[in-house]
């Protein structure tokens, strides 16, 4: 025994003074830049041996002497550096940004789509100079920034590409950071893609669940599509646009356009014969699907809590998977009545920012399951604590989701790391390009059969993007490419919210 | 009496039909503008009589016929065309904003101190084109971009312009258009500096009470002042001697660290030479004088409760900000404890979400806003009511320009229970340059503010020669133009 533990420290010590030699050959060479030759310098000091490592942080030395911990970079030194985006067309402008670092490594993330690429510039200044690797910290020193909607977008995409850079300073997969995973493949959900002849329709959908795989689909019902039947709605003739459409994303620039009344505010209503229409188109799309898929629902349209009981009541033999966002969801008391009124799941989340917002719904049971969308509720972390308590209070989790490969993967690891997930939205699964945008790192397929690969070994998010494929999808109103944001380097506002 | 009906009339014919000339020779002008033209033409229609106005909408015609109301612009048809920014500084980064129309008139507002001008730029492209005399539909449409702290002051800076825009475009006060005033002179509260050297602060004190003519003042009363005496104070070494606030250049310092979490105490010596300062400086003010106390330092509510009682016989007139706002039961907790007001609220953002809880829990005794925060004048005033309602009273914090401090005195004058407003600036020069009074009356007499009885709007104007003086050196731009935020990039719909 003794002879072989002498035999090995001996190859071990050879082996060391190797390194050590070519290490010192690299700190010499001229083209070796000054990040790596600092790094090199301290892991040369003492050699790389447990003996020799007093001089770097416990960190390092726990990474340097465990052998399989990837080496590329002194993770207690690292710092950002900048930060930039590329703005893709994906739903109406979606911006991917990458936060740099002064050891070469960056990290991907990605702002809300349809959100503002400048809610992430505004928190360069905040971020510039701190180390990644903390992330919850940097995260509580830039939520205060985020809101609802939209205006979460910046904060969930510095935190996504934090965890990608931590991920790869350590060469850990960002699940692994989170506590570990339950699952090796997340459950995807599409849509009901929505043709003119019933034939068609059959094809698409067969196509959707035989070749495609996908195992749970979501249609939308929405009460727009009776407005050629009469007697079916009360009061929709001073809501319609000139085109004569309930437009739910209409005109927003006209405060008070249907798109932007609240639910309990329209005073629209369905009539029994409106009932009977809408589950008529519930009942066509059973009878293509069966019952075994589960079947969500969306996009009702805006109209009160009482319409959406007498709805959910007429539908609810179909066994629906969930009927969503039917009020809004800051309407705790109005969803909780819904709730305790109808069988059918209620869901609502992708516009709530933080878990102290879920917190109500989750703590008066008011929902049956949350469905936040990771680029507004907060990022992986907090996207997996409302997970979490969810999961205490008998809730569980879909994942609402609408993007880029880039938060798309955010969410493939959050959900990994969360037991109760039931399934993760594929927005894009007709795009034919949107695949592309990116490349597995490990050389994964993104994708298999309706449901999206957990990467097992590849470092961070798992993920690198095509640059040619992402030039050719730029908008048409903001073409640049990873270009230098120095007008957001310096902070111009006191930012602590207390006195 | 029917011949001098029949005389007043024939008078009022002849000289009608001399304007309706007036009007249709500028009409018929080429130099006159498109709008101006625009607007005559509807004047001109049926001429300026009551059986005349059948043309126009009905504020028109009331602002017609009432002949005392400015007839400069067409107020249902205003459209906002541009907001533009100076940033100057004062006590920290101030930046102006100007609202422009498509009338020609403008409304000047302010973001708050220490703030980033991109909150309110932000908002320019939400605003665009829409009528700014509907101040709370527009003040709900980016109420959403607006929150805590430095957060609010893009909001609020879009808030107050409005109110200097809609009184301009009706020829109304601001405090008019919030419902009236209770009151024609404000309060205001200054600051007292140099405590250290008794016979240097007498003089101070003198100055500020007999010749600037203050009747409120405020002191700091923190930690700081027996920091260097030994004993007096437990667990400082850690946090640097516990005297750095405003020092937030690291996360983990003492200036991020949240009062319950420094653990720092205040011993029986440190709470003696904490009383012996305040002693001095009620020895030079006398008790009269209400005199309030801020900046204490991060300590918890336990230390703040001793130091509290330390406190009590000097009657002070509140102590505050000595627990963060957001512990509501902490703030109720002091507020039991002690017999002297408690106060916060300058870092607090509008009535729903910010101020509601502390009111409702009956945990604060006095509030203070800080407008360029808060929400604005209309927002401050409702928060201010729902306070009144709940027996609290208003002070109101102010670190800003003349502008900021105008929309202040428009809101106290219209809100019954305020208190004092605080003047941050009453050393300062040149200060009250920045802006010309538009009505008869001066700012400030002796201690008070005036409120404006007969200028428009805020009654101010900018005094471009003064602020270019103080410009911010790296973005010194003086209401240049700002194209880059002309254009929506975001849905902002918070709901599905």
């Amino acid at each position: 025994m003794k002879s072989i533990i002498q035999r090995i420290a001996e190859q071990n010590k050879i082996r060391e003074k190797g390194e050590a030699a070519a290490l010192k050959a690299e700190i010499n060479n001229p083209a070796t830049d000054n990040g790596r030759r600092n790094f090199l310098k301290k892991a040369a000091m003492g050699g790389i041996a447990l003996g020799g490592l007093m001089s770097i942080s416990i960190e390092d030395t726990i990474a340097q002497t465990t052998s399989n911990v990837s080496r590329s970079s002194s993770p207690s030194e690292l710092k950002i550096t900048d930060m930039r985006y590329a703005l893709t067309t994906v739903l109406g402008g979606t911006a991917i940004i990458r936060i740099d670092t002064n050891q070469g490594i960056y990290g991907l993330g990605e702002v809300r789509d349809g959100a503002d690429v400048r809610y992430a510039l505004m928190l360069k200044s905040r971020i510039l100079g701190m180390n990644p690797c903390n992330v919850e910290m940097i995260f509580k020193s830039i939520k205060q920034f985020g809101g609802p909607s939209r205006q979460a977008g910046g904060v969930c995409g510095v935190e996504m590409a934090l965890w990608d850079l931590v991920g790869k300073a350590y060469g850990v997969p960002a699940w692994q950071l989170m506590g570990g995973r339950y699952r090796d493949k997340v459950r995807l959900y599409a849509d009901t893609p929505e043709t003119k002849s019933a034939e068609d329709q059959m094809k698409l959908l067969k196509h959707r669940t035989e070749v495609q795989g996908y195992t749970w689909l979501k249609m939308d019902l929405s009460i727009d599509e009776l407005k050629n039947i009469p007697g079916t709605l009360v009061n929709t003739k001073i809501w319609e646009d000139s085109t004569k459409i309930l437009a739910q994303w209409g005109d927003q620039s006209n405060y008070i356009s249907y798109a932007n009344t609240k639910h309990p505010f329209s005073q629209i209503q369905i009539t029994e014969k409106g009932i009977e229409e809408l589950a008529k188109i519930v009942e066509n799309v059973r009878s293509l699907t069966g019952y075994e898929i589960p079947l969500s629902t969306d996009h009702f349209g805006h109209f009160d809590l009482n319409n959406g009981i007498r709805l959910g009541k007429a539908l609810d033999k179909y066994r629906l998977a969930w009927m969503e966002d039917i009020i809004s969801w800051e309407l705790t008391d109005q969803w909780k009545t819904l709730s305790d009124a109808l069988e059918t799941p209620m869901i609502t989340g992708e516009d709530i920012y933080l878990l102290k917002n879920f917190k109500p719904l989750i703590d008066l049971h008011a929902v049956d399951i949350i469905h936040p969308d990771l680029a507004t509720s907060g990022g992986l972390l907090e996207t997996k604590r409302i997970g979490d308590y969810a999961e205490e209070h008998g809730v569980a989790m879909a994942m609402h989701q609408a993007g880029t490969p880039v938060s798309f993967m955010a969410n493939v690891h959050c959900a990994a790391a969360t037991q109760n997930v039931l399934a993760l939205e594929h927005h894009s699964v007709d795009l034919t390009w949107w695949e592309s945008l990116v490349k597995t790192t490990d050389g994964r397929q993104l994708i298999t059969k309706g449901f999206a690969n957990v990467p097992l070994s590849a470092p961070g998010l798992g993920i690198e993007l095509d640059e040619e494929v992402v030039k050719s999808h730029l908008h048409p109103n903001d073409k640049s490419f990873f270009a230098p944001t120095p007008d957001w380097d310096q902070r111009r506002s006191h930012d602590r919210i207390w006195s | 009496m029917k011949s001098i009906i029949q005389q007043i009339t024939e008078q009022y014919r002849l000289s009608e039909n001399k304007e309706a000339a007036a009007v249709k020779a500028e009409i018929n002008d080429p130099k006159t503008g498109n709008s101006r033209r625009n607007f005559l033409k509807k004047t001109a229609m049926g001429g300026i009589a009551l059986g005349g106005l059948m043309s126009m909408s009905f504020e028109d015609t009331i602002a017609q016929t009432t002949s005392n109301v400015s007839r400069s612009s067409s107020p249902s048809d205003l459209k906002i065309t541009d907001l533009r920014v100076a940033v100057m500084g004062n006590v920290g980064r101030t930046a102006l904003i100007r609202i422009d129309t498509n009338q020609g008139i403008s409304g000047i507002g302010e973001v708050r101190d220490g703030a980033d001008e991109r909150y309110a730029l932000m908002l320019k492209s939400r605003i665009l084109g829409l009528n700014p005399c509907n101040v709370e539909m527009l003040f709900k449409i980016i109420r959403q971009f607006g929150y805590h702290g430095r957060q609010g002051g893009g909001v609020c800076a879009v808030e107050m312009a409005l109110w200097d825009l809609c009184g301009k475009a009706y020829g109304v006060p601001a405090w008019q258009l919030l419902g009236g005033r209770y009151r024609d002179k404000i309060r205001l509260y200054a600051d007292t500096p140099g405590a250290r050297d008794p016979q240097a602060f007498a003089l101070t004190m003198k100055k500020r009470v007999e010749e600037q003519g203050f009747t409120w003042l405020k002191m700091d009363l923190g930690i700081h002042v027996v920091a260097n005496i030994p004993d007096s104070l437990v667990n400082t070494k850690i946090w640097d001697g516990a005297t750095g606030q405003y020092d937030l250049k690291e996360y983990m310092g003492y200036g991020n660290t949240l009062h319950p979490f420094t653990q720092v105490q205040i011993t029986e010596k440190g709470l003696a030479g904490l009383a012996e300062y305040v002693e001095d400086v009620r020895n030079a003010v006398g008790y009269e004088m209400p005199l309030c106390a801020d900046h204490f330092g991060h300590f918890d509510v336990n230390n703040a409760i001793r130091f509290g009682k330390a406190m009590e016989k000097y009657r002070l007139a509140w102590l505050e900000d000595m627990v963060p706002w957001f512990y509501t039961d902490q703030n109720k907790t002091l507020s039991d404890a002690l017999e002297t007001p408690i106060a916060t609220g300058e870092d607090i953002y509008c009535l729903k979400g910010g101020f509601k809880p502390l009111l409702d829990a009956r945990a604060v005794d006095v509030i203070q806003p800080d407008l360029g925060t808060s929400g604005g004048l209309l927002e401050t005033k409702r928060i201010g009511d729902y306070a009144e309602e709940s027996g609290v009273a208003m002070a109101m914090h102010m670190a800003g320009s003349p502008v900021c401090f105008m929309a202040n005195v428009h809101c106290a004058a219209a809100t019954q229970n305020f208190l004092a407003l605080e003047h941050h600036s009453v050393d300062n020069p040149w200060w009250g340059n920045l802006v010309k009074m538009v009505g008869t009356k001066p700012m400030i007499t002796k201690g008070f503010a005036n409120v404006p009885l007969d200028a428009p709007g805020l009654g101010i104007e900018l005094n471009e020669d003064e602020i270019r003086k103080h410009m911010n050196p790296k973005s010194n731009k003086y209401f240049d133009p700002t194209p880059e935020w002309d254009e929506k990039r975001s849905h902002d719909r918070l709901w599905s």
